[in-house]
């Protein structure tokens, strides 16, 4: 019976937890013992916290049982990227340079997480400084999908994709700074949302590049995501890009019918190179979504194309630039392609980061007009499958392309433009890997995604699919 | 019928993959011959960048750099108008 419950979502345990039907403890004994059990498999975590989390879960027992129950995350346990600072439990960015790191803060996210009670179970594994979509880390090594082990989970916050789709947590905090949590979440078959730019809380996560690094969970489904949203989402006077914006109230917001939404489907770009069980996955979900109501129309979004360069430019400097006092003292503990990387920070030129900053302004402008026509916009999360560990070539329908290039392609607009998107899973190839559905919004409107996340997961089962690891 | 992306695409993604796929790219030696102008560029601005790029870094962030600029074209060429940058800076 333990065993089992680790399978069920955030909203299926809270009330079990607040009515004292199960307890903290057990929850995360079981919790720990399938982390032990999958570690060898999956090598989700970097650090395992088992002291501090019992610690953390015998606590929640105690104060359950004095009636101060703090929230639905109360006794949940959940894991970190090993992304973010952590006050007392080693973070190394998935990196040589702080392998020994052991910060005396926390995370903004993590803080709030702590105080809405949660059970961290440890920090999970994520590609070298979250500056990749494998997560084949050289010094922690690779992380695993749990849906065929010999493949790669996405990544940036591949740890955290692969922990949630096997139970080894039942939720977890990731990092998106071009479809990071939506890459893992997608590859490994669970929920994956990026929140709005400055919907959460950036302090204490290590950055990649300042103006496009998004936080946000991964979970097991849209109403967790909801859920998570609402504790860790709120201004912050430490992160100078958090909104004074009122937060949501996601999970009333989410439900409800859909009937006469306007569900937007980009003629460019967007539906291009897709692997066709991918793309019929997609247009089964936007059926299904049309059959609930919904109404489908074409919109066009100009500068797409742009996407790409502009990722490059923004993204390669900004992480130079924060990279800089650890090259100069450490440049020979990075991984080879991330030091390939900041070194090239280094020639590009001002001019075109700056174009490309103005170019997200535009991109930004063409969004808002489509937004003017349809409440969300829908395409695949990714249009490839995730390779075998190792291998960096992709096909994606009648492309054949880098990983990172099929990774970026669909994610990096939302980054750039700082739309929330969320993914959710939609089916399964014939040889069982997972397919993501990915739906974004308009700005600080994550309410919208989630509530079409949500009914889409009421009227089909893909989401409740679990990988047998046996 | 399949697409191959061009030639510098492909490099670029010999670069940013694994140290094997690194190391197959480096013992390649047309791909290098390429990119030797743009090594050379690179190796003399260090007075302009503040940082010496060791010897063994050159080929591969020149291969990164000339696919950089090689997909930055339709950027280049847009004219964005009266469009300011993205910013968070905030002066209160």
């Amino acid at each position: 019976m333990t065993e089992e419950l680790i399978s069920h979502s955030i909203s299926e345990l809270a009330p079990l937890l607040q009515k004292r039907s199960i307890s903290p403890l057990e929850l995360f004994d079981a919790t720990i013992r399938n982390i032990h059990r999958l570690q060898p498999k999956l090598n989700s975590f970097i650090t395992v916290s088992e002291e501090a989390g019992r610690k953390a879960a015998a606590r929640a027992e105690e104060e359950i049982r004095q009636r101060d129950y703090r929230g639905p995350l109360h006794g949940i346990p959940i894991s970190i990227k090993d992304l973010f600072a952590t006050r007392g439990v080693r973070t190394t960015a998935g990196s040589k340079v702080l392998a020994n790191w052991i910060p005396d803060y926390d995370a903004t996210a993590v803080a709030k997480l702590h105080e809405a009670g949660m059970v961290m179970v440890g920090k999970t594994n994520m590609h070298e400084f979250a500056y990749g979509v494998t997560n084949d880390n050289p010094f922690y090594g690779p992380a695993r999908n749990p849906w065929d082990a010999t493949r790669v989970p996405g990544g940036s916050s591949g740890g955290s994709g692969a922990a949630v789709a096997s139970s080894q947590c039942i939720a977890s905090l990731g990092s998106d700074t071009g479809g990071s949590i939506r890459i893992p979440s997608s590859s490994c078959g669970v929920v994956g949302l990026k929140p709005t730019y400055g919907r959460v809380s950036r302090h204490g996560a290590i950055p990649l590049s300042w103006s496009l690094d998004h936080v946000g969970p991964i979970t097991k489904t849209a109403k967790d995501a909801a859920i998570f949203l609402s504790v860790i989402a709120g201004p912050d006077s430490r992160d100078p890009s958090s909104s004074s914006r009122p937060v949501s109230n996601y999970e009333k917001e989410m439900v409800g019918d859909v009937r006469g939404l306007r569900l937007g489907i980009p003629k460019q770009y967007f539906f291009e190179h897709v692997d066709p069980e991918i793309d019929r996955a997609v247009r089964d979900a936007i059926n299904k979504l049309t059959a609930l109501g919904m109404k489908t129309i074409e919109i066009d979004i100009p500068g797409l194309e742009n996407c790409s360069a502009m990722e490059a430019h923004i993204n390669l400097a900004e992480a130079t630039s924060y990279h800089e006092p650890y090259l100069k003292k450490q440049a020979d503990d990075y991984g080879a392609g991330v030091r390939t990387d900041l070194e090239a920070g280094r020639f590009l030129l001002a001019t075109d980061y700056v174009k490309s900053q103005r170019a997200r302004t535009w991109l930004q402008q063409n969004f808002n007009r489509a937004f003017e026509r349809v409440d969300v916009i829908v395409s695949p999360t990714l249009p490839a499958f995730p390779p075998v560990v190792g291998e960096v070539w992709v096909q994606s329908g009648d492309l054949r392309e880098h990983i990172i290039d099929a990774s970026l392609r669909f994610n990096i607009p939302y980054d750039l433009t700082g739309l929330p998107a969320i993914t959710v899973p939609c089916g399964f190839s014939r040889s069982g890997l997972p397919i993501g559905f990915q739906i974004a919004g308009r700005a600080f409107d994550e309410s919208t995604i989630l509530k079409v996340a949500h009914a889409y997961e009421q009227a089909t089962d893909w989401h409740r699919a679990t990988p047998a690891l046996d | 019928m399949e697409q191959i992306l061009p030639s510098k695409i492909t490099r670029r993604a010999c670069l940013t993959g694994t140290g094997a796929t690194l190391a197959a790219f480096l013992a390649e030696p047309e791909l290098l011959a390429q990119d030797g102008t743009t090594g050379a560029l690179l190796q003399s601005m260090s007075s302009l960048t503040g940082a010496s790029l060791q010897p063994q870094w050159v080929d591969p962030t020149a291969a990164l750099v000339s696919v950089i600029v090689d997909i930055s074209g339709s950027l280049r060429s847009l004219d964005l108008g009266e469009i300011e940058p993205a910013t968070t800076f905030s002066a209160g």
